[in-house]
This record gives C-alpha cells, sequence and structure tokens, in this order.
C-alpha cells in the first residue's frame, strides 16, 4: 500500500529513459517529458551529448544536480543521474523546478549585494591609490620649489622681494601640509598607517599646543584655556604624533571658525585600571557653529560643511580625525548649535607609562612631518654649495630638505624638527663643522644624539678624515660630489640608523 | 558524434559567463544580473578551417568564488574550461593563479583559457599592469555587451581542443 502511494507521489517527479551509446532511445517511461523510442536523445538537448563523455572519468554511475533543461514544451530544473547498463544507459531525471527556484531568489540577493560591496570597495580602493599615487609624485617638483625659495632667501635680494619669497615659502608649507593630509587619508584607508606606542610628556604637549597658537590667539582675540584634570598622570604611552595631529586639526578648525570668545581643550581622566587609562579630550569653541542637517557629514573627506571661500583648508582635517581616532580605537562626536558653539569630544585609550619622572623625553616637534620621505639638514655657508646640493638632492624627489648656514642654526633646527641626516660643511661661520658635530654627539636626546652625519668638505686628506670619524661624524664625501655616492652613502646611513631605533 | 566537445565556463558569480555564452551562441546581451543556479548547457557549432566543424556543448555553471567548492559533477569530462574574471572587481581575480593551478592539477588533460571579462568598463592598460604585478597572466580580455574578442576565444579554443 505504502509503495502504491509513495509511488503515485513520484510518479510526475522522475522519469527513466535508457539509451545506447550513440544516444538512441530504447525505452522511456514519458512521465516528465513526451520522448519517442529510436530518436536521438544527442538532438533534445546538448546535456545528454556531454553523457558519453563521463565515462572517461567515472566508471560506472554519476548524478549531475540542478540541471536547466528544455525539451519541447516542458522545461525545468532537474537532478540527473546515470547508469551504465549493458552497451548504453539508463537515464534518471529528478524533477526538482520548484525547490531550485526557491533557493534562486536567496542566490540572487546574497549574489548582488556581495557584488555592490566589491564595487564599492574597488571603487575606494582607486581613490584611494591614485591620491597616494598623486600626492607623491606632488611632492618632488614641491621640495624643488621651497628648497630653491630657501636659497633665493639667502641671496642679495631687496626686502620687497624677500617678502614676496615669503609668501611663497608660506604657500608652499601650506600645500605640503595639504598634500601631507591626502596621502595620510589614503594611507589610513588603505590601512597602511601603524599606531606608535611612545611614552610621552602629556603637559608638555600642551605648552606646545599653547605657544604654537599664542599668535593666533592674538591676531584673533580668541584665548585658547587648556586645562589637565590635575588627576591624570603626566606620562602616557601612546602615539603622540597622532594625538598631536588630532588636537591641532581640532584647533585648527575651532580657531577657523571663531571670531569672538575662547576656545578651551579640557583633558579627563575617565576611568583606570592597573596602567590601562582612558582618557577625554573636549575641544570646545564659541564660533559659527555647525546646522543639524550638516553635523552628519562634517567627517567625510571633501566636504566643507561652510561654503565661505574665505575660510579655506582641504575638508580633510574632520575626517582624518575621525579616523585616526577610530584607528586609535576611540570615538569622537559632536554637538553644536548655530552661533553659539561646537564641542568636540573623543576619548582614546592610553597606558600610563611606569615612569613618572621628567627626565630626558623629546619634545614634540611642531612640524613633524609624518610622510616617508627623508627629512635632511644640510648645514652650509657657501650659496654656490647651497644650490648644488639642493641640486643633486632636489633630482632625486626622496627628501625634504632644510638649509641653515651655521652650526648655531643647526642645533636650532634639530630641537623644532626631526631629521634622518645632517650633511655637514666643515668650515662654517659662528660654530664649526667639528664642534657641531662633538655638541651633537653630548646631547641629552637620543634621536639627535644618534642622527647620522655626512662632512662635506673640498679638500680630501687621509688626517681629515680621520679627524672627522674620530669625532663622531659617520661618513665623508669630498668635493666635486659624485651624486650616485653622496645619495648612496645617504641612504645607507639612514636605513642604518633607523634599523638601529 | 565524435566532433563534440564539452567546454565550460567558470569563475565567480557575476562576472559575465552567462553572457559570454549568450553573446557567443545567440549573439544577444542584457544588462539585468539573473543569477545562474546549477548548470545550463547551449551548443553552438563552429566551422574550422578545411570544413571541419565542432560542436562546441557549453556549461554555463552557477558562479563559485573557488574552483575548490565547485561541484566536480559539472567539471568531469571536460575538453577546455574558460575561466572568467571580472576587470572591475579585483576580487574575483585575486586567487587567480592559485585557481588555475589547482584546476590543472585536478584535470591535467584540459586546456585552460584565463579571460578577463567586462573590458569595455576598464581601461585596458591599466588592467595589463595591474595583472603584471600579481604576476597574472591572462589570455584574452573580453566583453560580452561590445561582442569584443568573444568570438575569437571561443573559436581558438575551439581549435586546441579538436
Ligand atoms: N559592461 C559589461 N557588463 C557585463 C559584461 N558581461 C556581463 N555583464 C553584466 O554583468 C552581470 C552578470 O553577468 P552574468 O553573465 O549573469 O554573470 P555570470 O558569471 O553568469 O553570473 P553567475 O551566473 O551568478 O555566476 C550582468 O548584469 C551583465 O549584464 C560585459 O562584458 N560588459
Ligand atoms: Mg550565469
Amino acid at each position: 500500500m505504502i509503495y502504491q502511494i509513495k509511488e503515485s507521489f513520484f510518479a510526475d517527479k522522475i522519469q527513466f529513459i535508457q539509451i545506447d551509446k550513440s544516444g538512441r532511445i530504447k525505452g522511456t517511461d514519458n512521465y516528465l517529458f513526451e520522448l519517442k523510442e529510436g530518436d536521438s536523445i544527442f538532438e533534445l538537448h546538448p546535456f545528454f551529448e556531454s553523457i558519453p563523455y563521463y565515462m572517461e572519468d567515472v566508471k560506472k554511475e554519476f548524478s549531475i544536480p540542478c540541471v536547466h533543461l528544455e525539451i519541447g514544451k516542458t522545461s525545468g530544473i532537474f537532478d540527473v543521474k546515470v547508469f551504465c547498463e549493458g552497451e548504453g544507459f539508463i537515464v534518471a531525471i529528478f524533477d526538482f523546478t520548484d525547490h531550485y527556484k526557491e533557493s534562486n531568489t536567496l542566490s540572487q540577493e546574497k549574489n548582488e549585494s556581495i557584488i555592490q560591496t566589491q564595487l564599492l570597495q574597488e571603487k575606494e580602493e582607486f581613490k584611494n591609490r591614485f591620491l597616494a599615487n598623486t600626492s607623491h609624485e606632488l611632492r618632488t617638483p614641491l621640495t624643488t620649489i621651497m628648497g630653491f625659495t630657501t636659497i633665493l632667501q639667502r641671496s642679495n635680494i631687496s626686502t620687497e622681494q624677500l617678502h614676496y619669497l615669503d609668501i611663497i615659502k608660506s604657500s608652499g608649507e601650506h600645500l605640503r601640509n595639504l598634500i601631507d593630509d591626502i596621502l595620510d587619508i589614503s594611507k589610513i584607508e588603505m590601512g597602511r598607517l601603524q599606531i606608535r606606542h611612545d611614552r610621552f610628556d602629556v603637559k608638555n604637549l600642551c605648552q606646545h599646543l599653547e605657544s604654537q597658537y599664542s599668535l593666533k590667539s592674538k591676531e584673533k582675540d580668541v584665548k585658547l584655556h587648556i586645562k589637565i584634570d590635575s588627576s591624570l598622570p603626566q606620562f602616557l604611552v601612546g602615539d603622540k604624533l597622532r594625538l598631536n595631529q588630532i588636537l591641532t586639526n581640532l584647533l585648527d578648525n575651532a580657531f577657523k571658525f571663531t571670531n569672538k570668545g575662547n576656545i578651551q581643550l579640557n583633558i579627563l581622566k575617565l576611568e583606570r585600571k592597573s596602567s590601562d587609562i582612558k582618557v577625554q579630550f573636549e575641544i570646545k569653541d564659541t564660533g559659527l557653529g555647525i546646522d543639524k542637517d550638516k553635523i552628519d557629514s562634517i567627517f567625510e573627506s571633501f566636504i566643507q560643511v561652510h561654503d565661505n571661500p574665505l575660510i579655506g583648508g582641504t575638508g580633510l582635517g574632520l575626517s582624518i580625525v575621525k579616523k585616526l581616532i577610530g584607528l586609535m580605537g576611540g570615538r569622537i562626536s559632536v554637538e553644536s548649535t548655530r552661533d553659539v558653539g561646537t564641542t568636540f569630544v573623543f576619548s582614546l585609550g592610553f597606558k600610563v607609562s611606569s615612569n613618572q619622572t621628567d627626565d630626558k623625553i623629546e619634545t614634540i616637534k611642531t612640524n613633524a612631518r609624518t610622510s616617508d620621505k627623508h627629512n635632511i639638514l644640510v648645514a652650509e655657508d657657501v650659496e654656490v654649495n647651497q644650490l648644488l646640493i639642493m641640486k643633486i638632492l632636489a633630482s632625486t624627489g626622496k627628501y625634504f630638505v632644510d638649509i641653515v648656514s651655521d652650526g648655531d642654526q643647526v642645533i636650532e633646527r634639530l630641537h623644532q624638527q626631526d631629521y634622518d641626516l645632517i650633511l655637514m660643511d666643515l668650515k662654517m661661520p659662528k660654530m664649526d663643522g667639528y664642534d657641531t658635530t662633538r655638541f651633537i654627539r653630548q646631547s641629552e636626546i637620543d634621536i639627535i644624539k644618534n642622527i647620522p652625519i655626512i662632512a662635506l668638505t673640498a679638500n680630501v686628506s687621509p688626517l681629515e678624515r680621520e679627524v672627522c670619524l674620530g669625532i663622531g661624524m659617520n661618513e665623508y664625501v669630498g668635493k666635486p660630489y659624485k651624486e650616485d655616492e653622496l645619495i648612496s652613502k645617504m641612504d645607507n646611513l639612514i636605513r642604518k640608523n633607523k634599523a638601529n631605533q | 558524434m565524435s566532433n563534440s566537445k564539452k567546454v565550460v565556463l567558470l569563475g565567480h558569480f557575476g562576472v559575465g559567463k552567462t553572457s559570454l555564452m549568450r553573446r557567443f551562441v545567440e549573439n544577444v546581451f542584457s544588462e539585468d544580473y539573473k543569477v545562474t543556479l546549477g548548470v545550463q548547457i547551449q551548443k553552438k557549432v563552429i566551422e574550422l578551417s578545411g570544413r571541419k566543424t565542432l560542436s562546441m556543448i557549453i556549461w554555463d555553471i552557477e558562479g563559485n568564488t573557488t574552483v575548490k567548492n565547485t561541484r566536480s559533477s559539472y567539471l568531469l569530462g571536460t575538453s577546455g574550461f574558460i575561466y572568467v574574471f571580472d576587470a572591475t572587481r579585483i576580487d574575483t581575480f585575486n586567487e587567480l593563479n592559485e585557481e588555475i593551478e589547482f584546476l590543472q592539477s585536478q584535470y591535467p588533460k584540459s586546456k585552460i583559457k584565463t579571460i578577463a571579462n567586462k573590458i569595455d568598463m576598464v581601461n585596458k592598460k591599466s588592467l595589463e599592469d595591474l595583472l603584471a604585478t600579481k604576476q597574472i597572466k591572462c589570455d584574452y580580455f573580453t566583453s560580452a555587451k561590445t561582442g569584443e574578442m568573444v568570438n575569437d576565444m571561443f573559436e581558438a579554443l575551439a581549435k586546441e581542443i579538436m
């Protein structure tokens, strides 16, 4: 009884067909398709034509699920099983059209959404690759412009011309910052930016910000108040450069949009679990404020909320801020009322340094460049020589170059900015190359003390060479400089020094 | 019947396998994406030089992110594989070399062609550069939409598997 029910249940779902090797139909029950004995099944649908090929790979039987078949008026989706039978085959066809159609909708939706996401990612990737490449390319000519501007500034020109050069220089610096911003963004988005963990001094960082903004504060008559929670440990471990970048971006932003009143930076200890500490930063201004409908988009790249052309900027600052904070495991939020002011709040996790004493620690350099180019300091007092070095370095496109003309300036610059290498002329006014080197090698600050120094000199004598290396210079290059030799010596030293850090 | 051969189109989903087959067999193209479930089979008789013909039985199978997950019952008895990727989506060719290697090792007797489809949507030069950096060799750059290189690709394969 049960067999009969089962049979009637499947009757219109399964068809058995017997064929010979050449595809001729020898028998068929025609439950699904109307077939005629004697016809070639190969002519009815190309699927069947592939059956003999399977015999090369399988011996007795095989099944192929989910095959679309259309024969005469009947079409659908079937599972097919083939058995070898004597000189031919038995083909069993199971109708699963309903079942497969159901899963079809699911696959359709799933695939469409995956493709959509992939295409979006692709666009994003492309944009970032493009930005990273272009901004890199832009820097090479800019370095040349800046370098030669510096040389011009030191040449014999009128006060008025000097003033024009100042404008060129500050515009150039602005451009360089924008390019660095763009590069940063694309690096963050491509996941190529590493967060560092260095010990740093919170108080010092704030003092630095205060002095950095003192001029702006006076100019605009907008006061900057920085308040640090007294229970916050002074020395933390984290990425001070990036923290400084975040705060600078937010403060720049605050100063840009605030014309009266004040700006506050409040730093608060949120919670501390053994050496883990959570710190909240609040930047509050009494500026223009942001409209409610625009507040959600302010963290997007290239969006400027104020369409006022006088208020410049890339529109990248806040986007970088958000991405950096995200990268450091934090979140930023903003509240704003038009014409009342804006408050940005974010919190970040740090480690409390086990050493809370104020021993030698690097100060935060104002314009620490975060690029992958090398920063070179050239100490050389003769203008033609400056020009020569500048030409060589600029042509490679690998370096940021600053030029100074005596030893005192070298020391001053080293405390303002991290350099990767010094090219030092030996004969200079005030402090000469020898004394400057001795001074550097006795520095309390590791980065300065260990900086690679290459001596530049006119007459190469073995004795002078001995002296140079003896007082702690790393290399020695004679004039006229051989470009390749100079560059390869520079790169070697920079690499070695980085490896030792 | 000895002059018919089985050819399989495979690759990630949405790369244009169905579109390539339909362009080749029916000379049509649709912008709509209709996912393929299982396998659909079409046949086209190709005239080769010297009055020889080959009927190509083309298996257009459902997309799969890797050959390893593809039902082997679809792949058995195949003379030529056409591995299609989508020139606009890196994810569809990131692992291409491993895929081809695997296919070659499982079906050593079969010919394999690698195809970059949707070439109408990208800059061919930059795609070639990108492929070069990934050390990917690609046999044909096709577009099911414009028909570019579609016939050439199928016919070249036909000659090889004759
Ligand atoms: N512009 C362009 N679009 C194409 C081309 N080939 C396919 N498409 C489009 O890409 C989508 C997917 O094409 P299909 O042929 O269905 O892709 P498939 O590889 O068969 O996909 P699955 O069956 O899911 O594996 C459709 O929207 C097509 O219109 C091409 O050469 N150029
Ligand atoms: Mg398809």
